[in-house]
C-alpha cells in the first residue's frame, strides 16, 4: 500500500500542492488533470525527485525517503519529457539503465529482449535512437520503466507524442501490464484512463478533487448533460448561457452537448454523463463557470 | 563497478574531448620537435658523462683537462693549417671576427669545434664551481627577490624571518656538494624552462582543460541529455553523482596520464637524459634566473617524481573543483566558462591585495599559481618562502575542496529535482 499523508509543495513562497490524501494499492489509477495542475510535481513526488514540504509518502507504513533505494528498486517510473542518448541503441540504453537499477548484466541479457519484444521493438534493437519516431522511443520508455518488474509503475503523460494506433496498443500493453501492481497514470487526456483506471484521481486547485471509479465520479452530472440540435446562426447565442462540452456537425445543423443544471426544456434529450463531461466541466474556465 | 564503467565509457565517447586529446598530444610533439636542435649537443654532455662521471672532483677535473688540452692542439693545427693562427681556447677562435669558420672548415671540422667548445664551457665552469657557487648569497637574491615584487612590511618580515632555513639548505648544499655534478646547461641548453616550464606546463593547463570538461560533462551529463529524472529516480538514485565523481576523477587521472606518458616518452627520447637520472636537481649547471637549488636533496629523477605526483594531486584539485560548480550549474559549458573565470579570478585576486599584508603571501598558496609556475615546484623561492609550498597549498586545497564534496554530496542528496 502506498500511503501519500497530507502532502503538500511549495516552490519557493508558491503553493503547487495542498494537503493531498491519497491510498493506492494494486489497480490502475489515473491521474487527471489538467497542464500545470500538480500531476507531474506529485508524480516527483512519488519517485523521491522531489520532497514534500509537508507531509509523508508512506510505502507499507514506511516513509519512502527512509527505504531509499528499497523504494526506489520497487519503481518504475517514466517521466513526460523522458530523455534519452541519441547515439546508443535501445539494447545499450536499458543495459545502461538495469546498471542504475541494480539488475545484473545476466538477468537484463534476459530480460531486455523481452521487453523489446512486448513493446514491438525486436527489430530495431541495434539500431540507434536517434533516429527513432516518438512512438518508438515512448515505448523505449515504457520498457526501461518495466526493467525492474516494479510493484509501482508511474506512467506520467506517456501517450504523448503518439498517434491513435500506437495510443491504443499501449492501453493494451498497460492492461497486460497492471497486474498484481500498482500503476498510477497522469495524463490530461480522458480517453487514456477512461477504458483502464479503476481509480480516477481528480487534482483541482491545488488539492484532491475525486479519488474514485469513474461510475462514481460520472454520477455528480447525472441529469446534468444534454444533447441538442440546433441551426448554425443560433449556436452564437447558445454558448452564451451553457457550457458546451462538445460540438459536431450533424446534416446541415450542430449537435451540441451541454450541461444544463437548471430551467431544463422538454426538447432536450438528456444523455449519460461521460468522465469528459466530468473534466471539462470541473476545469472549465472561470467566465464559463459563471454561466453554468 | 557497471555503472563506473558506462560513465566512463560516456567521456571517451565525446568527439570534444577525444578531438582535444589529439590537439594537445600533437602541439606537445610539435614543443619537443621545436626544441629539437639542441639534442646533439645533450647527447655530446651525455658522453662527456659517460666519460668523465658526474660527479664533479680533481680526478675528473684532471680527465677532463687532459682531453681539453689533447683537443685545442688538434684544433690549433688544423687552424694553424688554414688559417695560419692558433688561439688559446674556443672561445677566443669563436670570437675572432676576421673569418667567418664555415668557409674554411668542413662540416666534420666544425662539428669537432663545437664538441671542444662544450667541452671547454664544462671544463672551465667546473673548474670554478666551487667558487661560483660560494659567490651565490641565498639572503642577498632573497632580499632582490623582495626588491622585484615590491613586498614590504609584515610580508617581507615574514620571509626575513625564513632566512635561517634559506641559509641552513645552502650549507647543506654546499657540504654535501649536491651542487658539483654534471647536468645540461640551464645557460646553454635551457632544459629545465623547456621540461618544467614549457612542457609541463603545457601538460597541465592541456589536463586542466580536459578535466574540467570532462568532469562538468560527466557529472551534467543526465541534466544535459534530459535523462536525469529516470537516472536518479532508478535503485542507485542520488548515489549516482558519487560514482559520476569517481569515473570523472579515473577519466581525468587517465588522459593526465595518456597525455604525460606520451609527452615524456617522445621528450626524452629526443633529449638523452641516460647519464643525469641520478644526478641532484640542485647542480649548479642546473641553476636558472629564478631558482638555482631545490629545498629538498633530490635527483632528478626523484624531482622529476616529485613534479608528476604534485601535477596528479592537481588534477585530483581540479576534478574536485569543478564538481562543486557542477553540482550548482547544471550546463557543461557553462560550467567550463565559469571555472575560466574563477581560474583568473584567483589568479588576479593577488593583485589587488597590498604587498605589505601578509594575504598576498598567502594569495601564491593557491593551485593556480601552481600551475602557472610548475619549473619552480620544490626550489627555493623568497615569495614561496617554506619548504613545505606545495605540501600546504594541495593539503589544504585538499582538505577545503574534500568538505566542499561532501556538502555537494549530501546537498544533492536532499534537493528537488525539478
Amino acid at each position: 500500500m502506498l500511503t501519500v499523508n497530507s502532502v503538500s509543495k511549495d516552490f519557493g513562497n508558491f503553493p503547487v500542492l495542498q494537503d493531498i490524501q491519497l491510498e493506492f494499492s494494486n489497480g490502475v489509477y489515473g491521474l487527471l488533470a489538467p497542464n500545470g495542475a500538480g500531476k507531474t510535481t506529485l508524480i516527483k513526488m512519488l519517485t523521491t525527485l522531489l520532497f514534500p514540504t509537508k507531509g509523508e509518502i508512506l510505502y507499507e507504513g514506511q516513509t519512502i525517503f527512509s527505504m531509499g533505494e528499497r523504494y526506489r528498486d520497487l519503481i518504475g517510473y517514466l517521466p513526460q519529457n523522458f530523455g534519452y542518448y541519441k547515439n546508443y541503441n535501445p539494447n545499450q540504453y536499458l543495459q545502461y539503465l538495469a546498471a542504475l537499477k541494480g539488475i545484473s548484466k545476466q538477468a537484463a541479457n534476459e530480460k531486455i529482449p523481452q521487453l523489446l519484444k512486448l513493446v514491438a521493438l525486436e527489430d530495431a534493437i541495434k539500431k540507434k535512437m536517434g533516429k527513432f519516431s516518438g512512438g518508438m522511443i515512448q515505448r523505449v520508455g515504457i520498457a526501461q520503466a518495466m526493467l525492474n518488474d516494479p510493484k509501482i509503475l508511474i506512467l506520467d503523460e506517456p501517450t504523448a507524442g503518439l498517434d491513435p494506433k500506437e495510443r491504443v496498443r499501449f492501453r493494451n500493453l498497460l492492461s497486460d501490464l497492471a497486474r498484481d501492481r500498482i500503476v498510477i497514470l497522469s495524463t490530461h487526456i480522458v480517453s487514456d484512463v477512461e477504458s483502464i483506471a479503476n481509480e480516477i484521481i481528480m487534482i483541482k486547485d491545488k488539492r484532491v478533487l475525486y479519488k474514485d471509479s469513474i461510475q462514481s465520479i460520472c454520477q455528480q452530472l447525472d441529469g446534468k448533460v444534454y444533447e441538442i440540435e440546433m441551426d448554425f446562426d443560433q449556436v452564437k447565442a447558445f454558448r452564451k448561457n451553457f457550457l458546451s462540452l462538445s460540438e459536431r456537425q450533424d446534416n446541415g445543423r450542430m449537435n451540441i452537448r451541454f450541461i444544463a443544471e437548471e430551467n431544463i426544456r422538454p426538447e432536450w434529450k438528456r444523455v449519460k454523463p461521460t468522465l469528459e463531461d466530468v473534466f471539462l466541466y470541473q476545469y472549465q474556465d472561470k467566465e464559463v463557470e459563471q454561466k453554468v | 563497478m557497471r555503472v563506473l564503467l558506462y560513465e566512463i565509457r560516456k567521456a571517451f565517447h565525446s568527439p570534444i574531448i577525444l578531438g582535444l586529446l589529439g590537439v594537445f598530444i600533437a602541439f606537445n610533439f610539435f614543443l619537443i620537435y621545436e626544441n629539437s636542435f639542441i639534442k646533439d649537443d645533450l647527447r655530446k654532455v651525455n658522453q662527456f658523462a659517460d666519460k668523465y662521471g658526474t660527479e664533479i672532483n680533481d680526478e675528473m677535473l684532471d680527465k677532463m683537462k687532459q682531453d681539453y688540452e689533447a683537443q685545442m692542439k688538434k684544433v690549433n693545427e688544423k687552424t694553424n693549417e688554414v688559417l695560419s693562427k692558433t688561439y688559446e681556447s674556443m672561445d677566443e677562435f669563436y670570437s675572432d671576427q676576421s673569418f667567418y669558420p664555415a668557409d674554411h672548415f668542413n662540416e666534420k671540422e666544425l662539428l669537432l669545434f663545437n664538441e671542444i667548445a662544450l667541452l671547454e664551457y664544462y671544463y672551465f665552469t667546473s673548474l670554478h664551481l666551487e667558487e661560483s657557487f660560494q659567490n651565490i648569497d641565498p639572503i642577498a637574491i632573497a632580499e632582490l627577490e623582495i626588491k622585484q615584487y615590491g613586498i614590504s612590511g609584515q610580508a617581507a618580515e615574514l620571509i626575513r624571518s625564513q632566512y635561517g632555513k634559506f641559509t641552513e639548505r645552502y650549507q647543506e648544499v654546499l657540504e654535501n656538494k649536491e651542487y658539483k655534478h654534471l647536468f645540461p646547461s640551464q645557460r646553454v641548453f635551457e632544459t629545465h624552462l623547456l621540461l618544467f616550464k614549457k612542457m609541463f606546463k603545457a601538460i597541465l593547463i592541456e589536463s586542466l582543460i580536459l578535466t574540467v570538461l570532462v568532469t562538468a560533462y560527466i557529472i551534467n551529463f543526465e541534466f544535459d541529455k534530459g535523462t536525469y529524472l529516470i537516472a536518479y529516480s532508478s535503485k542507485r538514485g542520488r548515489g549516482l553523482w558519487g560514482d559520476k565523481l569517481r569515473a570523472a576523477l579515473i577519466i581525468n587521472v587517465l588522459l593526465f596520464t595518456f597525455i604525460l606518458v606520451l609527452g615524456l616518452i617522445a621528450y626524452f627520447s629526443v633529449f638523452s637524459y641516460k647519464e643525469f637520472w641520478h644526478v641532484p636537481i640542485s647542480s649548479f649547471f642546473n641553476a636558472g634566473k629564478e631558482w638555482f637549488m631545490s629545498w629538498w636533496n633530490l635527483s632528478f629523477i626523484e624531482y622529476l617524481t616529485s613534479c608528476i605526483l604534485l601535477a596528479y594531486v592537481l588534477t585530483i584539485l581540479f576534478t574536485m573543483m569543478t564538481a562543486i560548480l557542477a553540482r550548482y550549474v547544471r550546463n557543461s559549458y557553462l560550467v567550463f566558462f565559469i571555472f575560466l573565470c574563477l581560474f583568473g579570478v584567483i589568479f588576479a585576486n593577488q593583485g589587488i591585495i597590498p604587498r605589505s599584508n601578509i594575504a598576498f603571501l598567502l594569495g601564491y598558496f593557491t593551485p593556480v599559481n601552481l600551475v602557472l609556475n610548475s619549473f619552480v615546484w620544490f626550489m627555493h623561492r623568497a615569495v614561496t618562502f617554506t619548504p613545505y609550498f606545495e605540501v600546504i597549498t594541495v593539503g589544504v586545497w585538499f582538505v577545503i575542496l574534500l568538505l566542499g564534496i561532501l556538502f555537494c554530496a549530501r546537498s544533492f542528496r536532499k534537493c528537488d529535482l525539478k
